[in-house]
């Protein structure tokens, strides 16, 4: 052993002699304890040894498991309080929508409302700007529809067209609607038209029936028949019979001529057929307004009508 | 003697027996029990439920939960808005309105004749009619259709208990009959029935849409369920080339020229000779498509171009332009005209009687003479003149596809007698319906040049996108220079010495032909009245405008000078005026009409 070792062996103190038994003191243990510890004292240390010799209980708090009161509650709280918000939400949204499908079929019922108002105004509108309430509007304020057409030439302010007052002065013209209207307005001139003979043969036309009954009514009626249309004299004539050149193209019958310029397709042949003047090619030069056909002697037919009957265009008028 | 061991007597081992328990009775006052049995009772009403869990859920799941959709979930079809139709102008034709549908639902009705009393005023109809409809135990039964949201404001005023409305729409026509034969009408469901409703109806009608929802108990869409919509296609907008004005004057005047001159009916047609648009169409008599019920099936229709005629008179245009195109005439050719002539069996006289006279191809226009033409035709021929009949369009249809059209008919040059040439050299022996006869007016009016007509000036989609038709079809028929010289002999028509000098607008160049035809009468297989025509273009040197009047079988007048010729003056004044057409201010050259002397 150490010096030191034996220093400290020296300086413990083991009792000599056990302790003094005191019988209240010692429990069961203790007791074992002390029948093993001989005189020697040993080192043995058992458990409790040292606080049985000390004399204090080896018991130890150890501290509670169980959680702190205060935090279940919160819990408890916290739990409920999320099931009650999203219950609200839920609420909430739920009426919401319901309140949105109360503002749509109401916002509904105002457009359908809005679209009839609409639609009967429009239709006012255009019942209003129908030509037959124009134009019963137009005559109640005295206006007649133009006779003839006038126009206002700008900026030299040249007229063209014949322009003649407007009938009426406060007899306005009815509008054409009833027969009976139509008769006083629309007078028919029956001087410049021929007789009532039929137009063409049908299958029921009968010459001898119509010469028959032109005979009659000129018998009847004596000169109201009027055999040639008006404005003409008689031009039953005989024909010029030679080929003679040169026949002026005359406006006898009584037909003005009011063109300035002569007319200057001459040379007609009184046969079947004339020859009109001079040919001159079609495009040739400049034509004039009022000489329609100086250079149309020669009519070139375009189309498919040239191609199948391509000898006809060489074919002089006759 | 020795004792021996005796062993240990045991006593003899016993039977295991379990220590039985003692039984104890079977009693509820046990809570030890009564733990077991409810334990028990939830574990099999648990696992009852756990089977049916698994049988609804995993074993029918889709099945059932497909089926209660299918209940749930409701399509409604949703109409789609028609098209409407619209005038050159863009003002409106025919409009789709709202409208009410009357129901009701019977078991709500106590009262029904007192219902019926006060209903009836309000919708027109008999309450003793209205009575037996309201009684029943129906809970829907339709009491009136379509009826105006004016006339429901006033019924849902009365209060009326059993007593509801849908929503509907109704065809509205605003300016009433003007056009009417060209719009058409539509029937109780919606769709056309004639004119350009009936020929656009697809176009009109656009695609339904529909709208699936679901819907609870009470018929309330439920907010958060499954919904699908496809929207309604609106119908397309169709604008015509007519003109509402024009259209409006030319019907008036027609209708009272009809019902003056006592004729069965008449037709008008005004046109655009350079684009072929059809400006004004009419004829009368005529319905109100408002009420196409209250009207005569006859008048529905549109006789410009379902019903054909022999032209008469008008066609002369179209034989004198096919000698003058040919090169064998021209407006100063002169003619020797006898005041009758033979050919084949028949004896052709003119409408005035005359010895022999000198005529001029001018001459022979103006004073609308048979024979001169019959001259005149014979210098091409027939296979000729058959040629340029077609090219003309006599017998072909107009490319205007309307509903009912008629093409009108010329018979094949092989199969013409002795008599068909002449007669069909002034216009008797073909058949053109009103809007052909205008056409060849046009074609002249146009240097020549046939444009196929049209009615229609635009197409304008749902979406605001325009589509034009394409451009009609132009085919030359005969040269300018031959179009201008039958203008010149056109004028002389109206000028003094022709046969139409009414129709003649002061300060303007008119030209143009009458005719007066046989008609053709079915009943009797016979030619009975006549068809009075003209047919005239304004201004002469540079035609913008043709119109032509057709009087079908008048009674009091007969010539289509003078019958037609003031309709023409009225309406082709108009229509000067509305298209803001000035006077050319050229002198209109004289022809001469006659010669020697």
């Amino acid at each position: 052993m150490s010096a030191t070792a034996r220093k400290l062996y020296d300086e413990i103190t083991l009792p000599t002699s056990p302790p003094e038994y005191d019988g209240e003191a010692y429990s069961q243990a203790e007791e074992i304890v002390a029948a093993f510890d001989n005189a020697d004292g040993t080192e043995y240390a058992t458990r409790g040894a040292k606080g049985a010799r000390s004399g204090r209980p080896n018991l130890r708090m150890v501290s509670p498991l169980r959680p702190e009161r205060a935090s279940r509650g919160v819990f408890a709280l916290v739990v409920v309080g999320m099931l009650i918000v999203g219950m609200v939400v839920i609420l909430v949204i739920n009426t919401s929508l319901a309140q949105g499908a109360f503002t749509v079929s109401e916002l509904q019922a105002q457009q359908a409302g809005l679209t009839q108002q609409e639609q009967a105004l429009s239709q006012a509108v255009a019942a209003a700007a129908a030509p037959e309430a124009l134009e019963k509007a137009a005559r109640a304020m005295g206006m007649v529809p133009s006779q003839n057409p006038v126009f206002l030439k700008l900026p030299k302010g040249k007229i063209l067209g014949k322009p003649t007052a407007a009938p009426g002065g406060g007899a306005a013209e009815p509008a054409l609607k009833t027969p009976a209207d139509a008769t006083a307005s629309e007078a028919v001139d029956n001087a410049s038209v021929g007789t009532d003979l039929p137009i063409a043969p049908g299958v029921n036309y009968d010459p001898a029936a119509v010469d028959a009954a032109a005979a009659q009514a000129k018998a009847a009626n004596g000169t109201s028949v009027p055999l040639t249309l008006t404005g003409e004299a008689a031009t039953v004539q005989a024909p010029a019979a030679s080929a003679a050149a040169g026949l002026a193209l005359s406006a006898s019958g009584g037909v003005p001529v009011q063109s300035a310029r002569p007319i200057k397709h001459v040379d007609t042949k009184v046969t079947d057929g004339t020859k009109p003047s001079a040919a001159k090619p079609k495009g040739a030069g400049k034509r004039s307004e009022t000489s329609l056909w100086s250079d149309s002697t020669v009519i070139d037919v375009t189309g498919p009508l040239a191609s199948n009957d391509a000898g006809l265009v060489a074919v002089p008028v006759n | 003697m020795t004792r021996t061991a005796q062993p240990i007597r045991r006593p003899a081992p016993q039977q295991y027996r379990p220590q039985s328990r003692p039984r104890r009775p079977f009693v509820l006052a046990d809570s030890h029990r009564r733990g077991t049995l409810l334990l028990i009772a939830t574990a099999v009403i648990l696992t009852v439920f756990g089977g049916r869990l698994i049988d609804l859920q995993a074993v029918k799941g889709e099945a059932l939960a497909s089926a209660a959709l299918d209940q749930r979930l409701r399509t409604q079809a949703i109409p789609a808005t028609r098209g409407t139709i619209l005038d050159a102008d863009g003002q409106p034709l025919a409009v789709t309105a709202e409208a009410r549908n009357v129901t009701a639902d019977q078991t709500l009705i106590t009262d029904p004749a007192g219902v019926a009393a006060q209903l009836g005023p309000v919708l027109g109809v008999d309450p003793a009619v209205l009575g037996p409809r309201l009684t029943g135990d129906r809970r829907f039964i339709y009491v009136a259709k379509v009826i105006t949201p004016e006339q429901w404001d006033r019924i849902d005023a009365l209060r009326l208990p059993g007593i509801f409305s849908e929503p509907a729409t109704r065809r509205v026509y605003p300016a009433g009959d003007l056009a009417a034969n060209i719009v058409g009408f539509v029937g109780a469901d919606g769709a056309g029935l004639g004119g350009m409703e009936y020929a656009f109806n697809s176009q009109l009608a656009g695609t339904d849409g529909t709208q699936t929802f679901e819907r609870g108990p009470g018929g309330r869409v439920i907010p958060t369920g499954a919904n699908s919509l496809t929207a309604a296609q609106p119908g397309t907008t169709i604008q015509l080339t007519i003109d509402r004005d024009i259209q409006y004057v030319a019907q008036q005047t027609l209708a009272a020229k009809v019902a003056q001159s006592h004729a069965d009916s008449g037709t008008i047609v005004v046109m655009d000779p350079k684009t072929g648009n059809i400006l004004a169409l009419a004829t009368v008599p005529t319905f109100d498509p408002n009420k196409p019920g209250a009207s005569n099936a006859t008048n529905r229709g549109n006789r410009a171009l379902t019903d054909v005629f022999e032209p008469g008179s008008t066609s002369k245009l179209m034989t004198l332009a096919a000698v003058v195109d040919q090169g064998k005439a021209n407006a100063y050719s002169a003619f020797t005209v006898p005041g009758s002539m033979k050919r084949g069996d028949k004896i052709f006289h003119d409408h005035y009687v005359h010895g022999t006279v000198g005529l001029t191809l001018a001459g022979i226009m103006a004073k609308s003479s048979n024979i001169g033409t019959i001259q005149a035709a014979e210098r091409i021929g027939g296979r000729k003149l058959y040629k340029y009949l077609k090219r003309f369009g006599v017998g072909e249809p107009t490319g205007l596809n309307f509903p009912g059209e008629s093409s009108g008919f010329v018979p094949q040059h092989a199969d013409w007698s002795p008599t068909s040439f002449p007669t069909i050299a002034f216009g008797q022996g073909l058949s053109v319906n009103a809007v052909q006869g205008a056409s060849v007016f046009a074609t002249i009016a146009n240097d020549g040049v046939r444009v196929q007509p049209s009615l229609v000036q635009l197409v304008i989609n749902a979406d605001g996108t325009t589509t034009e038709p394409p451009a009609p079809k132009s085919t030359r028929v005969v040269s300018p220079d031959t179009a201008k010289q039958m203008r010149a002999m056109l004028e002389s028509v109206v000028l003094p010495g022709g046969t139409a000098p009414m129709a003649a607008i002061p300060g303007y160049r008119v030209g143009g032909k009458t005719g007066t035809a046989q008609a053709f009468d079915e009943n009797c297989h016979c030619y009975r009245g006549v068809v009075a025509s003209f047919i005239g273009i304004a201004p002469a040197d540079n035609p913008q405008l043709v119109v032509a009047v057709s009087i079908f079988n008048p009674k009091t007048g007969h010539f289509g000078g003078e019958l037609g010729g003031p309709v023409f003056k009225r309406v082709m004044t108009y229509a000067l005026q509305a298209r803001k057409i000035p006077p050319t201010g050229t002198p209109a050259p004289r022809l001469p009409l006659t010669f020697g002397g």
